[in-house]
């Protein structure tokens, strides 16, 4: 198992959306919450604004106004998600060395959630969709979609 | 009545005989001349039975066989009897309108019957029957069956037949010393009474005594008039009743087809609050539905719960950021290629130092000298790949944890199907979830819309309706049943009360028939008593004329006459008078010529009282006279019957042949040949027992009939 570089760092989210990631990420276990909350815990929406800002290329943000959710270490949870951190990083950085700057790789990846996080948001707001769960697989999907015609 | 013939077959030894009998007024006698033993009794017997048939018979014939003694000689099993009987008789006829003529009409009478004589002397009698004709100038006319005894009781009454069939021995029974003398009055009772028909009287007076007393029994002590107004009284109070229920009937029934009316809408009622819904039927139906939309709302659940999980899921990570990560990847393969990533081998390399040998074999035991130089390489290599930096390490890990990956095209495939799957699957779910919700929606909105009270209000007048209904029903057949009932009650008093007004009337009727029955009754018995002791007198006057004619008594002209008066007694005994009223003894006091001059005057004296016409048929009457006394009978019953039939033998013949010579309008002889030859002259010219008539008179005789004399019995 993956080693977690991000354990000791600690993880933000924007202040100016707080509200609607609350939303997003009610964790009452009901259907309806699950419709309306997709993200079972804050770091699910997190990751997701992650992938979405990674997939739409979003120039990354800096937000200093923002409130630690939790600690890094939440992402030992979800190991991929180290992974899939780092390899980012190393493909945006393009220099192994960034492999040995856990908080550089951090930063990268919170300032795409910063960005990315408006138009997740956005997304899930969306009042043509049903409900937000069903915009966040739509987005998924879409997003998905798109690396189909590029092979491994 | 007259007789004019008799024709006998089988008969006993009468087998084929024919009497003939005069029937002229100036010469009413008729002489059977015949011996004893010689068929006159049976001859008389013979006419009896075709007149009154077996029961006129001794013991009703039951042990009196009619068939000739020699039927079994002569090997008969089977014979025929028969008695035809010609007779005359005055007969009133309704002739010319009104007015009655008595006319003659002369009858045939023929009584057959047939016996089977068995060995030993038993016998059968079967099929007797009896047939009367008219005999016309054209031919004979059948009576009809059902008058036949009317006609022959008419000629002479079967309570006659001892009187004008009998025998000179049988008269004397009213007289014999032999009877007792209650016995002899009972005789002489029965003959007079039979004769002047005064049984009928008698039979009458009964009659009218029961009659009279079933009248006085129907009056009784009861209060008809009290009754009839109690009667009356109840059926005034039944109309009352009858009329009252009636009218309640009539209430009832107007009520019941109100309230019918009143249910029926009601119930039309009921039946447009329904449409709208069963509320319970659609409550129940929603209950359904929840179940249903709970199942389906879990399973949607499921599914949502399966979507949204795929914000954790590795493949959708790797799809999204196929790009980037193939960057990454590529640089990190790079380094793996050109060995820059240390081999992950220091666990290994760990590893081996724990072993005694190498996975290819080589030896790393710690004694041998090679083991120990392969494991100090063993050890540098380690230090060596410690020593290197973190870079490397940060890479080697991730390369080696991204090394089974896939990502974008294959990990979009991974999860998508998966979520394609899941999706439709919650799709459905929420549809039919939809679909129950709105379902549910509509029940909803239905039992909402349904205003129970209104129904539960209408059910229940709907039930007090049908109750007064059925309450009203069932009073009106408990007063269907009381009018029925009273109905027929006061149809028993009607008829109760036409009885009692009918005794009532009769109760005045009753004693009226009473009285009359009772008045009649008197008349009956005065009539009686009148005619026992008028006709008694007469008879008895009557029997002392031709008596004392018969002994030639003369008490008026001669004071010295032995016999002065014969009388009849009110007690029914027949008295001999001599000298000073002194009362003889018949039996003993008389010779035995006036025993059967007392006996025969008796009869005739009962026949001309009688007023019935019917030959005196009478068998050896002048036995024990002679001379004056036996002339006399004979001339007494010429003159006093209207038809004198006499079987007599040789001996009664003599002395009387001058009266037989002017009075006999037939005389012939029956011969027995059985007396052949003691008292017979001639062979007889049959061969067989029977009765022979021959037409020889009073005076003459032939080859049949010729009898030995005395002196040619005892010539000397």
């Amino acid at each position: 198992m993956i080693a977690n570089p991000f354990a000791s760092f600690d993880l933000f989210l924007p202040n100016a959306h707080k509200e609607k990631i609350d939303k997003f990420t009610k964790t009452s276990g009901r259907k309806e919450g699950a419709l309306i909350s997709p993200f079972p815990r804050q770091i699910d929406f997190w990751f997701s604004a992650f992938l979405f800002g990674v997939a739409k290329n979003l120039a990354p943000a800096d937000d200093r106004d923002s409130y630690k959710f939790i600690q890094g270490t939440i992402l030992s949870t979800d190991p991929y998600r180290i992974a899939t951190i780092q390899l980012v990083a190393l493909g945006r950085a393009g220099d192994p060395s960034v492999l040995t700057e856990p908080k550089k790789m951090l930063d990268m990846a919170s300032r795409i959630v910063f960005a990315a996080t408006p138009f997740l948001i956005s997304v899930l707001d969306d009042p043509e969709e049903d409900k937000p769960l069903w915009a966040l697989l739509g987005l998924y999907e879409t997003l998905s979609a798109k690396t189909l015609s590029t092979p491994k | 009545m007259k007789l004019r013939s008799a024709r006998i077959v089988n008969f006993r030894l009468l087998k084929d005989l024919t009497l003939t009998f005069s029937t002229a007024s100036a010469r009413p006698l008729t002489v059977i001349r015949a011996a004893n033993e010689s068929g006159k009794t049976t001859a008389q017997t013979a006419l009896l039975w075709g007149l009154y048939g077996s029961r006129s018979l001794k013991g009703q014939g039951k042990s009196f066989p009619l068939h000739p003694s020699d039927a079994i000689l002569r090997g008969q099993s089977r014979v025929e009897v028969s008695v035809e009987i010609d007779f005359e008789m005055e007969v009133a006829t309704k002739v010319r309108g009104a007015s009655n003529e008595l006319i003659n009409k002369i009858y045939r009478l023929k009584r057959i019957c047939v016996e089977r004589p068995v060995r030993g002397g038993g016998f059968s009698r079967e099929s007797e029957r009896l047939h009367l004709y008219e005999v016309k100038s054209n031919g004979t006319t059948p009576i009809d069956e059902t008058e036949i005894d009317s006609v022959i009781e008419s000629a002479i009454p079967e309570a006659l037949k001892d009187v004008y069939f009998t025998d000179g021995d049988s008269t004397m029974s009213f007289i014999e010393a032999a009877a007792t003398q209650g016995v002899k009055r009972q005789r002489v009772r029965d003959a007079i009474e039979a004769l002047l028909g005064l049984r009928y009287i008698e039979s009458g007076i009964k009659r009218l005594s029961t009659i009279a007393k079933r009248f006085a029994d129907e009056l009784d002590s009861v209060d008809y008039r009290q009754e009839y107004e109690r009667i009356n009284d109840n059926i005034i109070s039944y109309d009352e009743d009858i009329t009252e229920y009636k009218e309640e009937v009539e209430e009832k029934r107007q009520e019941v087809d109100d309230l019918k009316k009143s249910e029926q809408k009601t119930r039309e009622k009921l039946d447009a609050a329904l449409q709208l819904g069963n509320k319970d039927e659609l409550v129940q139906r929603r209950a359904t539905f929840l179940k249903t939309s709970k199942t389906a709302e879990d399973s949607l659940d499921a599914a949502i719960k399966r979507l949204a999980n795929l914000t954790r899921n590795p493949d959708v990570a790797f799809s999204i950021i196929g790009d980037e990560a193939r960057a990454g990847s590529v640089l990190l393969k790079e380094m793996s290629d050109k060995k820059l990533l240390p081999k992950v081998s220091i666990p290994l390399l760990e590893e081996l130092l724990d072993r005694r040998s190498c996975h290819c074999g080589a030896s790393l035991d710690s004694d041998s000298s090679e083991g120990a130089l392969r494991r100090a390489h063993i050890q540098t290599v380690i230090k060596e790949s410690i020593e290197s930096d973190k870079q490397s390490q940060a890479a080697t890990e991730l390369f080696y944890s991204i090394r089974s990956e896939d990502f974008g095209a294959v990990a979009h495939d991974k999860w998508i199907k998966e979520y394609q799957a899941d999706n439709r699957d919650a799709v459905q779910q929420d549809s039919q979830l939809r679909a129950v919700e709105k379902q549910i929606v509509a029940l909803n909105a239905q039992i909402d819309g349904i205003d129970d009270s209104d129904v539960k209000a209408l059910r229940d007048l709907e039930r007090i309706t049908r109750n007064k209904i059925d309450a009203h029903s069932a009073r009106i057949n408990e007063l269907v049943g009381l009018i029925r009932e009273y109905e027929d009650r006061r149809r028993d008093a009607i008829l109760e009360r036409e009885k009692i007004s009918t005794k009532l009337q009769k109760a005045g009727v009753s004693t009226a028939k009473v009285d009359t029955a009772q008045l009649c009754q008197k008349v009956f018995q005065g009539v009686l008593e009148t005619l026992r002791s008028e006709e008694l007198s007469r008879v008895s006057s009557e029997m002392n004329r031709i008596f004392l004619e018969m002994i030639g008594s003369d008490p008026v002209q001669n004071s010295l006459s032995t016999i002065r008066k014969a009388a009849l007694t009110e007690e029914f005994d027949i008295k001999v008078y001599g000298t000073g009223d002194h009362p003889l003894d018949p039996d003993t006091d008389l010779n035995g010529a006036s025993r059967r001059a007392i006996t025969l005057a008796f009869i005739l004296a009962l026949t001309k009282n009688s007023k019935v016409e019917a030959p005196n048929v009478i068998d050896t009457p002048l036995g024990m006279t002679s001379g004056y006394v036996k002339q006399s009978i004979v001339k007494s019953l010429i003159a006093e019957g209207s038809q004198i039939i006499l079987f007599l033998t040789h001996d009664e013949i003599n002395n009387i042949e001058p009266i037989i010579d002017q009075k006999a309008g037939v005389v012939f002889t029956i011969t027995n040949p059985a007396h052949y030859p003691r008292m017979l002259a001639n062979r007889p010219t049959v061969d067989d027992a029977r009765v022979i008539r021959c037409e020889c008179n009073h005076r003459n005789s032939c080859l049949i009939c010729e009898r030995k004399s005395a002196s040619m019995e005892y010539k000397e």
